[in-house]
């Protein structure tokens, strides 16, 4: 009998576990496939760094789809344990196709952006903060891209506040300078070098 | 009610109390609490706009361990068994995240460039706006131009070789070509230098120093040509890394 007693237990754990803590190894087993599905779908999209819908076997519809379902997967991750770094990677590394493909609005942006700031604000936190200098290279370009989007769409919202906001993230992303590499180091100058011509913009 | 009945209850009732007077309740209050303590967080709860739900692992893992606290002062068959295992139960599932959080993720080799950065890049570099900055006009602006200006964009962000940007772009000032390309060199060889201070660090004397050095020097030497096939061309590709077999 009490060997029973414990195997239910046991089983009721296991199924608990595996249907409602999260990240249950459903949800990170779906992410990874998903992740893995969504960058070859993109890849099957692109010649080199450009992004080509006519391609033959290119679904842009779909590809936009997918993109779609792992940014609210990947927000489930983070949600399911908001400390660690890989919700917040995979979110905003999906986002940046996201805006490339798909609708670009300011909601959009600004969600991009807060999401890329807690991530940094968690990992300057964090003891550890292994994934620090990604944070900040994610926060260079979010906020560049949302300051850009800003200034042709609702140039008003350019103010002190937000000069302020640009200067932070440049700031951030210079130190991240030396810690990246490669066509994401490309990025992130550029990134910096927007940040940079859009405080210029407000006095 | 049978007689025999009543009798077991209260031989029942009686035996629990008598265990729970067992009980060091002072002792696991407090324990209990200490299992439950929330982790402290150091950052702005402003910043936090994805919260974590009820249901997160770290909540499930805090409740775990009160639970097995509350176990251990309950003097009752089962409590000792459902104590290990909820014991397993959570060092597994630590184990399991931290081998299924380490895992590497699919990253795309070149981040997709933003529209809307690109835009307002294209406006703010002079040689750009020149041949390109009617596309980026209100009138004009929209996916047709961003599919005309994301592959010269990309061409003057990572191809390393000056000849290849003149071939491709004759109408640009050649002196801004050749400081793109070299900007674009020094920018994506810096992980090459820091390959070699690595390597040069593990060397034994001064003449595998020099070989080291001599081989990364060839190597160096090839990277803007690998850069720019691998790019746009992987038949040159493979045909660059047939000649470092070669070479090696």
């Amino acid at each position: 009998m009490r060997f029973l007693r414990g195997a239910a237990i046991a089983l009721t754990l296991g199924l608990f576990a595996c249907s409602t803590i999260a990240p249950t190894p459903i949800l990170m087993g779906r992410v990874d496939k998903l992740n893995t599905e969504v960058h070859q779908r993109y890849l099957d999209c692109s010649e080199g760094a450009n992004y080509v819908p006519d391609l033959e076997g290119c679904d842009p519809e779909l590809l936009e789809t997918k993109t779609i379902e792992l940014m609210n997967l990947s927000v489930e991750l983070i949600k399911a344990d908001y400390k660690q770094p890989q919700g917040y990677d995979i979110h905003l590394a999906i986002s940046m196709i996201y805006f490339r493909i798909g609708e670009r609005n300011g909601n959009a942006y600004s969600r991009a952006e807060v999401i890329a700031r807690q991530f940094f604000e968690i990992q300057k936190a964090s003891s550890r903060g292994l994934a620090l200098n990604t944070a900040r290279y994610y926060l260079a370009h979010y906020t560049a891209a949302r300051g850009s989007w800003q200034y042709y769409n609702a140039i008003h919202q350019l103010n002190a506040l937000r000069k302020s906001e640009f200067l932070f993230a440049q700031t951030e992303g210079k130190i991240a300078v030396p810690h990246i590499e490669g066509p994401r180091l490309v990025r992130l100058k550029q990134a910096i070098q927007v940040l940079g011509a859009l405080s210029g913009l407000i006095n | 009610m049978p007689a025999s009945i009543l009798v077991r209850t209260r031989q029942i009732l009686s035996n629990i109390w008598r265990r729970l007077k067992l009980i060091d309740w002072i002792g696991a209050v407090f324990a209990i609490l200490k299992a439950a303590k929330k982790e402290t967080l150091e950052v702005d709860e402003k910043y936090i706009v994805i919260k974590p739900r009820i249901l997160s692992d770290e909540n499930y893992l805090r409740g775990v361990s009160a639970l097995k606290v509350a176990l251990t002062f309950v003097p009752f068959p089962g409590a000792q068994i459902a104590g290990p295992v909820l014991a397993l139960g959570e060092v597994g599932f630590k184990l399991w995240k931290r081998i299924s959080l380490s895992r590497d993720y699919d990253q795309l080799v070149f981040p997709p460039v933003d529209p809307n950065m690109l835009r307002f890049f294209v406006q703010l570099d002079p040689e750009l706006a020149k041949h390109y900055g009617d596309l980026t006009t209100i009138a004009n602006w929209g996916n047709a131009a961003i599919q005309e200006l994301e592959p010269i964009f990309n061409d003057l962000s990572f191809l390393t070789n000056f000849e290849m940007l003149r071939a491709k772009y004759p109408h640009f000032d050649h002196d801004y070509l050749k400081r793109r390309a070299a900007e674009n060199l020094a920018t994506l060889q810096t992980n090459l230098d820091a390959i070699e201070q690595a390597l040069l660090q593990v060397s034994q004397s001064p003449e595998t120093n020099a070989n080291i050095r001599g081989a990364f020097e060839s190597l160096k030497g090839l990277f803007p040509v690998m850069n720019d096939w691998a790019l746009f061309n992987s038949e040159g590709f493979d045909e660059v890394i047939s000649i470092i077999d070669t070479i090696l």
